[in-house]
């Protein structure tokens, strides 16, 4: 998989949390079957992937990252990540 | 050598949807997740610059980078580039690019489907307009941090042309008008100022 979006459908939406602060969450959907296929078939795997690609993004700090949510739910044939940034930590 | 620009999107505004990349320089980007990021950044705009459209994001400054906005109609240009460089030449370069782009395809993204490959007959206008990433050469301009010394070329610290070039550099001159000056090809100075950038004689201002 060259880029994310070759797997997967995201979208970002940006909102302000509960301490008031305000966040980018990037929801992102992938068929099951397709992440298995490329051996990403647990959490971790996912987690590590997206945090790799996060990584690449030119203003998004280490500490942003470090600082991330990040969510995953496995439905039967998809499998949801969301990924929640604090708008402050992103320089 | 200096690169002004490291990628350059064309979004529509009301999608958010990509609908042209161009990358410059060695960033390693997915386009997809960054024009995501981009969109979504310019939301939050307590942070902005505002300037004449006081609604809309002009610029926002990160660590490292900037980001530049600039519109025209629906489709919305950013740049991804240095935090040190010129704003007012980007803004200015998108603007140009982003009318131009509208100009050329405004019947089209009326009545859109979505394939984003029609657009990829846009690049060759895009990089014109924005001289191949390069823009930002016609301002910044190489200036001696400190003095050469022949001696420098003697223990082969630096090169000749190197010295040569050096010499020149005083902030005010481009790189072009060094090897006209020095009669020099531009490939040469470019491979100087490379070398003295290297050993951290030069600066861009």
């Amino acid at each position: 998989m060259k880029f994310l979006k070759d797997v997967w459908e995201y979208y970002f939406t940006t909102s302000t949390g509960r301490n008031g602060k305000r966040i980018i969450v990037i929801h992102a959907v992938a068929p099951l079957k397709r992440l298995k296929d490329l051996g990403l078939d647990d959490e971790s795997k996912i987690k590590q992937l997206w945090l790799s690609a996060l990584s690449e993004v030119p203003f998004l700090s280490k500490k942003s990252l470090d600082n991330s949510l990040f969510e995953i739910d496995f439905g039967s044939e998809e499998v949801e990540v969301r990924i929640t940034l604090s708008q402050e930590d992103i320089s | 050598m200096i690169l002004l620009i490291h990628g350059v999107y064309l979004i529509d505004e009301k999608s958010g949807t990509n609908l042209l990349f161009r990358k410059y320089g060695e960033l390693d980007m997915d386009e997809t997740l960054i024009s995501g990021f981009l969109t979504a950044i310019r939301h939050f705009s307590s942070e902005l610059k505002r300037e004449k459209e006081p609604n809309r994001v002009q610029e926002i400054e990160m660590e490292t980078y900037k980001i530049v906005y600039a519109f025209e109609g629906e489709v919305l240009a950013v740049a991804i580039v240095d935090r040190g460089d010129s704003t007012p030449l980007v803004r200015s370069a998108l603007k140009k690019l982003a009318a131009s782009f509208s100009n050329d395809y405004a019947v089209i993204l009326r009545e859109w489907n979505g394939d984003v490959s029609i657009f990829k007959d846009f690049l060759p206008k895009l990089d014109e307009i924005l001289m191949d990433g390069k823009i930002g050469e016609q301002v910044k301009k190489p200036k001696l941090k400190r003095k050469l010394m022949k001696s420098m070329v003697r223990i082969g610290f630096i090169s000749e042309v190197a010295f040569l070039v050096g010499e020149l550099c005083d902030g005010k001159k481009s790189r072009d008008f060094i090897a006209s000056e020095l009669g020099m090809p531009l490939e040469k100075v470019i491979e100087a100022l490379g070398e003295l950038e290297k050993k951290d004689l030069i600066e861009w201002v």
